[in-house]
Parts: C-alpha cells; sequence; structure tokens
C-alpha cells in the first residue's frame, strides 16, 4: 500500500503524539509505583540505550573501532548544561523548551567534536582509529579539567548546579527517537555503504562509495547522539566533572556494543540497558556472586556451542573444564569468601564486565545477537519478496 | 642550567617510556597487534617489585633509614622482571593464542578485556589504595652545580636502560631465537614454512616485552613513589604513543619515540601550559599519524588489495 507523502508524515505525527502520552502515563506510573533511587537507574538505563545505540552505529555498521565515544558525551553534556546555565535564564521560554535548545546545543557540539575526529582519522583503520580515538578522548577530558578552571566550568571541581530536568519522558523519547534515527540511517543507501566500508573499505571505494563521506557522516550521527546522552546525563545528575567521562567509561560502552553484538541495534540498546542497570546492581555482593554463576554457565553454553561438532562427546566435555573452574571459583568466594567480595564488590564487577568481553571474543565474537534484530525473522517474512532475492542460499 | 636540568629529566621520562614501549613494538612486529594489556604488565612489574622488596626486609631496613645493597635492588629487578615475564606469557597463552587468526580488532577487544581483568584484579587482590614504594635507590647528588643536580637514582635508571637495550640488542641480533623474532616479524607464514616454531618465538616475544615493562615498572616507582593498580593506564598508552612516534614494530625506533616523547613532556612541564601534560603525548600522536602515519623510522609499505 502507497500512503501520499502528508498522510504519512501526519501518520506520524499522531503515532508520536500517542507514543508521548504513553511515555507520561509511564512516567506517572514510575513515580507513584517506585522510589526516586530506581527512577534514577531507569534514566541512567535510557542514556547507556542512547550511548550503545549510537556507538553502535560507529563500532558495528560502520566498522569503525572507537574508543573515545564517551569524549563525545562530554562534549554535550558541558555544551548543553552551559547553555541552559549561563543563556537559559535569558531567554524568553519556558523550561522545556529551554532544555530541548539545549540538548539541541549538545548534539551540535558533539557533532562538530565528531567532524573534528572523523574527518583526519579517516585514513586510519583498525586498532590505529582506536587509539586515536582514545587519545581524542584523552584530550577533551584533559581540556575540560582545564579549561576556565576556578571560573564558570570549574575544571577538575567539575560544573554544578545544573538544573535537574531530565525526566523519564525526555529520556525514553529521546532513546526511541535514537534508535529510529540509526534504524533509518542504517536502512537507507548510506547505511549500505557503511556495511560495505565495514566489510570491504578497499572493494566498497571501488565500487564508487565515497568511503571518506560514509565515514564521517557515521561519527557526525553517532557523536550527536552521544551528545544527546551526555546533555541528558548532566540534567539529572546535577553536577558533571571531567572524571565522570573517563576512558572506562568509553570501555564500558564498548562492552555494551560488543555484548549485543556489533551491527545489532535492538542488541545495542538491550546490552546497554541491562548492563547498565547491571552495574549499578553488582554493588550488591550476592548479585556479584549471582553474576559470576551467570557468566559461568553463559562460558560452558557458549564454549559448548563453539566445540567441534563432530568430535567424541568425551572430546567436547573437555571444554567444560573451565567453565567449571569458573564456576568453582564463583561458588569458593560464595562459600569462603563473602567478607573479602563484600569488601571488593566496586572492583569485582569490572572483573565481570572484563570477563564477558574475553569470554565472548573468545568464544563468540560477533555477541549475543550476531548482526541480526530482535523480532528480526517477524519483518523478514513480510517483506519476503524484496529481501530474499538478493541473498544467496 | 634551567636546560640541561629539564634535558636530564626528559632523558629520564623517556627511558622508561623507551622500555615500555619496546614490549609494544616487539609484540606489534611479531603479531601485528595491539597489545592493550602491556601497560598493566609496567603495573604488575612495580607491584612484584614492592613485594619482593618488603619480603626481603629491603623495604622495612630503607624506611629505617638503612640503605639497599646493589644485590638487593638486583634481586628485586630480577623478582619482578620474572614475574612479569610470566604473567605475560601466560596472557599469550589464555587469551591471545586462540585468537591468533581471528580479526585484529577481536584481538583488540580481547586486549582491553584482558588490561581491565588485570587493572580491576589487581584493585580487588592488592587494594586500590596507593602504596608507597621504597626507595631502592637514594637519591644523592652526584654533580650539584646552582640549579643543576643529577642524583644517583637518574643515573641508575637511565645506566639500566640502556644495560637493558644493549642486552636486547644482543638478543635480537645474537641470537638463534632473535634471528627467528626478526624472520616472523619480516613474514610469518614464510618463516613458519622454513621450520620456524612460531610460537616458541612468541612465547619469548612476550616474555622479554614484559620483562622490560617490569623493569621499567620498578625503576619508575622508586622514582615516582607511589603506586597504584592504576598506574599503567596513561603511562602504557603514552608508551603505545612512543612506539607509534617512531614506527611500530621497529626497535630503533620505540627507543627514539621513548626519548622523545619525554623530551616533549618534560618540555611541556616546564612551560605555562604544565596542566596539559597528559594531553600532548596524543597530540603528538594524531599528528604522527597524520603525517607520517609509519612514524619516524618506519618504513611506508602499500596496501596490497
Amino acid at each position: 500500500m502507497i500512503f501520499p507523502a502528508t498522510k504519512i508524515w501526519s501518520l506520524r505525527a499522531v503515532g508520536g503524539a500517542a507514543f508521548l502520552a504513553l511515555l507520561l502515563g509511564v512516567q506517572f506510573v514510575l513515580a507513584q509505583r517506585f522510589s526516586d533511587y530506581t527512577n534514577l537507574m531507569i534514566m541512567q538505563a535510557g542514556v547507556a540505550v542512547i550511548l550503545a545505540v549510537s556507538l553502535n552505529l560507529i563500532n558495528g555498521i560502520a566498522g569503525q573501532f572507537s574508543l573515545g565515544h564517551v569524549g563525545f558525551a562530554a562534549v554535550g553534556a558541558y555544551a548543553s548544561a552551559a547553555f541552559t546555565v549561563f543563556a537559559g535564564p535569558k531567554l524568553p521560554f519556558i523550561n522545556p523548551i529551554v532544555f530541548a535548545l539545549g540538548l539541541l546545543v549538545g548534539a551540535l557540539a558533539a557533532a562538530l567534536a565528531g567532524w573534528l575526529v572523523g574527518t583526519p582519522s579517516l585514513r586510519l583503520r583498525g586498532d590505529y582509529l582506536a587509539i586515536v580515538t582514545l587519545g581524542f578522548g584523552e584530550i577533551i577530558r584533559v581540556v575540560l579539567r582545564n579549561i576556565n578552571a576556578g571560573k564558570e566550568l570549574r575544571g577538575a571541581t567539575g560544573f554544578d548546579d545544573i538544573p535537574t530536568w531530565t525526566s523519564f519522558v525526555w529520556v525514553a523519547g529521546l532513546a526511541a527517537a535514537c534508535i529510529v534515527c540509526v534504524w533509518s540511517v542504517s536502512d537507507s543507501a548510506i547505511g549500505r555503504s557503511m556495511r560495505a566500508v565495514r566489510e570491504d573499505e578497499i572493494a566498497a571505494e571501488a565500487a564508487g562509495i565515497n568511503t571518506t563521506r560514509v565515514k564521517v557522516t557515521a561519527f557526525v550521527i553517532g557523536a550527536a547522539w552521544a551528545g544527546v546522552a551526555g546533555g541528558l546525563q548532566a540534567h539529572f545528575s546535577s553536577l558533571i566533572r571531567p572524571t565522570d567521562f573517563s576512558f572506562l567509561e568509553s570501555v564500558k560502552i564498548v562492552v555494551m556494543v560488543v555484548l549485543g553484538g556489533l551491527g545489532s541495534i535492538s542488541g545495542a540498546a538491550i546490552a546497554g540497558a541491562g548492563l547498565r542497570v547491571l552495574e549499578e546492581k553488582l554493588r550488591n555482593s550476592d548479585w556479584a556472586i549471582g553474576a559470576g554463576v551467570l557468566l559461568a554457565l553463559l562460558t560452558a553454553v557458549l564454549a559448548w556451542n563453539a566445540s567441534d561438532k563432530n568430535a567424541p562427546i568425551a572430546v567436547r566435555l573437555r571444554v567444560l573444564f573451565a567453565p567449571a573452574a569458573m564456576l568453582g571459583a564463583v561458588l569458593g568466594l560464595h562459600f569462603f569468601g563473602r567478607v573479602w567480595v563484600e569488601a571488593n564488590a566496586p572492583s569485582l564487577r569490572y572483573i565481570i564486565y572484563a570477563l564477558i568481553l574475553i569470554v565472548l571474543m573468545l568464544l563468540r565474537p560477533q555477541g549475543l545477537f550476531g548482526r541480526s534484530e530482535l523480532g528480526a525473522h517477524l519483518w523478514r517474512r513480510r517483506t519476503k519478496n524484496t529481501r530474499d532475492k538478493s541473498t544467496p542460499r | 642550567m634551567e636546560f640541561l636540568q629539564q634535558c636530564v629529566i626528559g632523558l629520564v621520562q623517556g627511558s622508561i617510556y623507551a622500555l615500555i614501549a619496546l614490549g609494544y613494538t616487539m609484540v606489534y612486529g611479531v603479531l601485528r597487534f595491539i597489545n592493550f594489556a602491556h601497560g598493566d604488565i609496567y603495573m604488575l612489574g612495580a607491584y612484584f617489585g614492592y613485594f619482593a622488596a618488603g619480603r626481603l626486609g629491603t623495604s622495612e631496613r630503607l624506611r629505617e633509614g638503612g640503605s639497599a645493597g646493589f644485590g638487593e635492588v638486583a634481586l628485586v629487578l630480577a623478582i619482578a622482571m620474572i614475574g612479569s615475564a610470566l604473567v605475560g606469557v601466560l596472557i599469550e597463552r589464555i587469551a591471545y593464542r586462540p585468537l591468533r587468526n581471528a580479526p585484529r580488532l577481536t584481538a583488540l577487544i580481547t586486549a582491553i578485556g584482558v588490561s581491565m581483568l588485570i587493572e580491576y584484579g589487581a584493585q580487588s587482590l592488592f587494594s586500590p589504595n596507593p602504596q608507597s614504594f621504597p626507595k631502592l635507590i637514594p637519591e644523592t647528588p652526584l654533580i650539584s652545580s646552582g640549579d643543576f643536580q643529577i642524583t644517583l637514582l637518574q643515573v641508575v635508571i637511565i645506566a639500566v636502560a640502556i644495560a637493558l637495550m644493549a642486552a636486547l640488542q644482543f638478543f635480537i641480533f645474537g641470537t638463534k631465537i632473535g634471528r627467528a623474532m626478526r624472520a616472523v616479524a619480516l613474514d610469518r607464514p614464510a618463516a613458519q614454512l622454513m621450520g620456524i616454531n612460531t610460537d616458541v618465538v612468541i612465547f619469548w616475544t612476550f616474555a622479554i616485552g614484559s620483562a622490560l615493562a617490569a623493569a621499567a615498572g620498578v625503576l619508575n616507582s622508586a622514582y615516582q613513589n607511589t603506586i597504584t593498580p592504576l598506574i599503567g593506564i596513561s603511562v602504557g598508552l603514552k608508551a603505545f604513543v612512543a612506539a607509534v612516534l617512531g614506527g611500530i614494530g621497529n626497535i630503533p625506533g620505540a627507543v627514539l619515540g621513548g626519548l622523545v616523547l619525554g623530551f616533549a613532556e618534560t618540555a611541556v612541564s616546564a612551560t605555562d601550559y604544565s596542566a596539559y601534560r597528559d594531553a600532548i603525548a596524543f597530540a603528538i600522536l594524531i599528528v604522527v599519524l597524520l603525517v607520517r602515519p609509519s612514524g619516524i623510522l618506519g618504513k611506508t609499505t602499500a596496501e596490497k588489495v
């Protein structure tokens, strides 16, 4: 069925309004039923979704490995906070409009940073690009630490007294917008070019794709959304410090994208929200032990699947030795080392993060979802005629 | 005099970076991948040295105003180097060997995971709090005139670095394993066809690289006085920059890059922009990769389709 363009737009407007109303309803219920702490965690999970999905565009879909994503979030956070704090009171608008403008300023500033990073880095590939983006992230942090220290932005002590305007509606609405945006981009002509660049840059260039433009586009869009995420974060934590945007934070986003599957948007969203909640929950030693057991079981399943299908059962069982040892270690800590676990829970959660990365890379480098989307088989069935012909069997 | 003084500081800093950069460049030369966990091996080396000095009773004697003998310091250094070499080899065996033919990014992500595992493993095992590292070598001034002075510690750091680099040079150009290493770096499949056991070569690459990083860890910690489980991150990244600056995969390049970086950082520290000291390494990295990606001494190679 083909709709005229105006009708599509009115459908979209009605859908958007309905979605916004739904979000408002959910926010009301959340505020009634759950504590402030839980609501804060939900907002953090939403911000993580934006960060993971936007990094997925750069890392997963365009295949340009970036280790400095949090640097863009830092630019967005500082730019939007500076806008709402310094320019906001002078503008004749109500707060939500000032906030929306602030987020836009953050997104534009981050997009500019993405363009500045992306343009010169194009010539680099793979691990070199990773290091350069990491370097840019570090430079941004050092600059923020020293930028007019002691004055308005307060340098290393942190930019505080930012109005707390972020609410569930803002986070959920923008997370949905981010997913839709990245989805549309990846499903468009330039998205296909991005995938071509990821698969083989030289072949893509030979096929007439402007690889420079494609890579910069991925960087700019990804960075803009990271800037939005930073702006949202600044407006619910009310204090942002340069140390909030350290290399570790970038690695956390990479873990989300890798766990979800490089190239899978739904995978990135689910892993982003899940890992951010897990990170908070893992402060509790019961959760840490539970996550350890779960990780050992996951390792066992992945190792079993990765082992040689035709080998005798006795040989295949050998791959379970390492997960069994992991399980033994976790249970040993549970029964004999609880005091130690409780004392070191803040460090132990990053050990779990690290083990997730290593186990996945060794046993399932494509991540949990691979490149496929959640529910993709339903979609494919409907559009069978247009899609399946092109895929060789 | 001020200038000479800064040169000495730059030379010391540069020697430390050079020692770590050698490990990055050797691994890159043989395996073509960035061993992200190398900075953490440096940190482990510092901790091994710290524990060795504690066990030998050296730390306590130094705290009470005594001094450490030459043999004792050498023993601490040797324990740290051997311990780190074992850890480096173990990491290669468990985490990197299964990925030897995997895409480079897979290996890079694994290396990030290993690096995180070591950092936070060390935090939970050794406590996240800073520990004060024993003054293994006293800072007695050897030459001192006006503003200018060179301490014994500075001389020892430079001397040990030179000795280790000379030993490495001998190893690479004077032994059978060294020749095999150069062959593998040149062309791994061809080297394998000529009967070289690449596993043995890679074992030695990791062992030697890690030992050099550990030596740098002990020396730099004696110079800086404190250690934490996260000291390896920034030093490791900067040493990597040094390796890229000199031309990654190129051993004299790593030394040159380390020295240049050490001087550059010291020069920035001496100006009004000293707060930007930590950013200069990355600024250099970006400029080098844009202007001459193969580094100062590296060879430019065309990519084959």
